[in-house]
């Protein structure tokens, strides 16, 4: 018996793990490139989750059979779309213009600009205010194997985050962009007088970041099966707390730390008696402790402040 | 007394009694542009003039503070002792409390608190548990919400001492929500969601600020009481940040936020320098915390959340990071334009990051920009 519940546990802390590394990811990519942290990365986690339920409705009423295999790339093209054109979005209005401006006041534009779109959505999606129900994507059979039950969603969340992450790793190690982009995480000057086009650089960066924060909405919602207007600023303390643990501008940080996140989540609430209602203070004081006593993160290198 | 300031600050005022009196959302948005394009033009016009007021303001800021309390006094007797507006101002002067607070901190010393709420909870709290569990006095438990507020102030500086930037924003939510959280799961202290009720108003030599405010020709509803002591709070609020921001404290503070290196270098010892703007920033949020819970007789952890936090910051960007007039403006703007606009109830959160958004993009100094001082001379000998 025990045995089944951790091998369920570890599934679900898995899909909550890797969900969250997903969100970090986002953040620890803007934060190396761009040296910005996006408040409003949260809600690209919302809106792809919205795309998601909203084009798997039109496509379900343009004909399209949910539970395809077709079907599904459809809503994740939109997904994918959204995110992406969001993130050029922040870009072009929100991040460019704020170039060279104090720290603090980036900061706070990008909140603002999450205030905003989260009460767009509220308002200008119909019934917005309210919980909204998420579609069924895929009509597989539950997994059981010796007791365990795994939904067909986990595990097809687990493998798409993987596929994704993987051609993350691709696209920024191997492909002359991704060297592109890893020079100018490491010197933006130097990186504009080799060549590279450091806004192009921006651009993809908020896109690549923005479309993987999208994905992991679309899980949420195949998850939980509920979305809701003001899912993202959970999402985005989530996933910063995990860049944080993981280290600021480390890819690889962010994924571990990601999973760290989850495992601990989900190790709590099983564990500890009553413990669901601690779930969220866990991450926030894993996060204080974290920045305390390793500030750079488990995987940070000790920054030394430039002169 | 100047007579031009009198003389312009009667005129703010009557301009801003003609704006509560008039209903139609539309009228509003039309006096609104009415004004702004008024104050756009003469300032094109006549910069001359805009400049002498200006300065004219900057040099006697006594008798401008002096002049506008006054002119505050008369307020609940202008409105006949309404409910309404008076509970609008009340909650208006509450958060410009909290913003003037929350300016020291994040204008002043350029520490970022996105969880500043939750120095209004620990206050409200505070005096919630305190007068009606314990039976204190509203009066020493009011000081004592504020003393409760500097303390989490420090709790939340000690983990936030080594972070800054990002960071410091990260840590300061988490801050707000571990509030909020612990508040919600000690329910047999705090109520839980259920929160505390009928916290007992306060009573001064007998008279009790719940009742109705009889002054023999007239009598106003027991917010009046409640205005006026809401109004001092807010004034000595103004006042002490005002002479702090420009004591060497200020100064320093002011030093650091530009360059953490180089105040380090020049020997300052940042982590008492920042624990004193998180502990001074957060007294006020817990006095404003500690006046709602006396005049609202209830108390909910829902009051005090994230989005309150935000609200503030929105009050302060309006009004120019590191300007108290600004903050003053920005939160009386805030609290009372929303007013106009009940019908747009919905939209108000969402007007509110419109500001930020807007404000940071075009208008990053905000209403009142922020003076740098210039130094005449030194006024004492150095050394």
């Amino acid at each position: 018996m025990a045995g089944e519940v951790i091998v369920q546990q570890f599934f679900n802390a898995l899909s909550l793990g890797i969900m969250y590394a997903l969100i970090a990811v986002g953040f620890t990519l803007f934060f190396g490139v761009i040296e910005v942290v996006n408040f409003a990365h949260g809600e690209v986690f919302m809106l792809g989750a919205f795309a998601a339920m909203i084009g798997g409705g039109v496509f379900a009423a343009a004909g399209f059979t949910p539970g395809t295999v077709l079907f599904v790339l459809l809503v994740l093209a939109v997904v994918l779309i959204t995110g992406a054109l969001f993130g050029a979005a922040l870009e072009k209005f929100i991040v460019r213009p704020m170039r060279g401006t104090p720290d603090i006041m980036t900061l706070l534009i990008t909140l603002g600009a999450s205030i905003v779109v989260r009460e767009a959505v509220m308002l200008f999606v119909p019934n917005g205010r309210n919980p909204q129900p998420f579609p069924q994507l895929i009509f597989m059979n539950s997994l059981t194997a010796g007791g365990v039950l795994i939904k067909a969603e986990t595990l097809l969340c687990i493998c798409l985050s993987a596929l994704l992450i993987s051609g993350m790793y691709y696209f920024i190690e191997k492909t002359v962009f991704g060297r592109y982009i890893r020079a100018t995480a490491q010197d933006r000057e130097a990186a504009m007088m080799m060549g590279v086009n450091v806004k192009l650089v921006f651009v993809v960066t908020l896109v690549l970041g923005s479309a993987l924060g999208a994905v992991a909405g679309l899980m949420n919602g195949m998850a939980y099966g509920i979305i809701k207007f003001n899912m993202g600023f959970a999402a985005s303390i989530k996933g910063f707390a995990s860049a944080v643990v993981g280290g600021l501008g480390n890819i690889y940080g962010a994924i571990v730390g990601g999973l760290l996140l989850g495992f601990l989540e989900i190790l709590v609430v099983s564990v500890v008696p009553d413990g669901s209602s601690y779930q969220d203070l866990i991450s926030f004081l894993i996060v204080i402790i974290c920045l305390v006593f390793r500030p750079a993160g488990l995987f940070g290198e000790r920054a030394y402040e430039k002169v | 007394m100047n007579t031009y300031i009198l003389l312009s600050e009667l005129i703010v005022y009557a301009l801003f009694l003609a704006f509560i009196v008039i209903e139609d959302p539309l009228a509003v948005v039309g006096y609104l542009l009415a004004l702004f394009f008024g104050a756009v033009v003469y300032k094109k016009k006549f910069p001359l003039q805009t400049q002498k007021l200006s300065s004219l303001y900057a040099d006697n800021i006594k008798q401008v503070g002096l002049i506008a309390a006054l002119l505050a006094l008369t307020f609940p007797f202008i409105v006949n002792g309404d409910p309404y507006w008076l509970q609008v101002i009340n909650f208006a002067i509450l958060h410009a409390i909290m913003a003037v607070g929350l300016n020291f901190m994040t204008g002043r010393a350029g520490l970022i608190c996105l969880g500043y709420a939750a120095f209004e909870a620990v206050g409200a709290y505070t005096v919630g548990l305190l007068t009606l569990k314990l039976g204190v006095s509203f009066w020493i438990a009011l000081p004592l919400s504020g003393a409760m507020a500097c303390l989490f102030g420090i709790i939340l500086g000690l983990p936030a001492l080594r972070v800054k930037g990002h960071y410091l924003a990260l840590v300061t939510i988490a801050f707000g929500l571990i509030v909020q959280e612990l508040i919600l799961n000690t329910e047999s202290v705090t109520g839980g969601t259920n929160g505390l009720i009928d916290i007992p108003s306060p009573v001064i030599f007998g008279y009790d600020l719940g009742t109705v405010m009889n002054l023999g020709f007239t009598s106003m509803s027991y917010l009046a009481n409640f205005y006026y002591l809401c109004l001092a709070v807010l004034i000595f609020s103004t006042v002490v940040l005002y002479k702090l921001s420009n004591s060497f404290l200020g100064l320093s503070l002011n030093a650091m936020r530009e360059d953490q290196l180089a105040v380090q270098c020049y020997g300052m010892n940042l982590t008492s320098y920042k624990l004193y703007a998180f502990a001074i920033s957060a007294f006020f949020g817990g006095l404003a915390g500690g006046l709602y819970a006396a005049m609202i007789n209830f108390i909910a952890p829902e009051n005090f959340g994230y989005s309150l936090s935000v609200i503030i910051i929105s009050m302060i960007i309006l009004g120019g990071l590191d300007s108290i007039p600004g903050a003053l403006l920005g939160a009386f703007a805030l609290s009372i334009f929303p007013e106009k606009f009940r019908a747009f109830e919905d939209y108000r959160v969402f007007f509110y990051g419109l500001i930020i958004v807007l404000c940071l993009l075009f208008m990053r100094e905000g209403l009142v920009p922020f003076k740098r001082r210039i130094f005449k001379a030194f006024p004492r000998e150095a050394g």
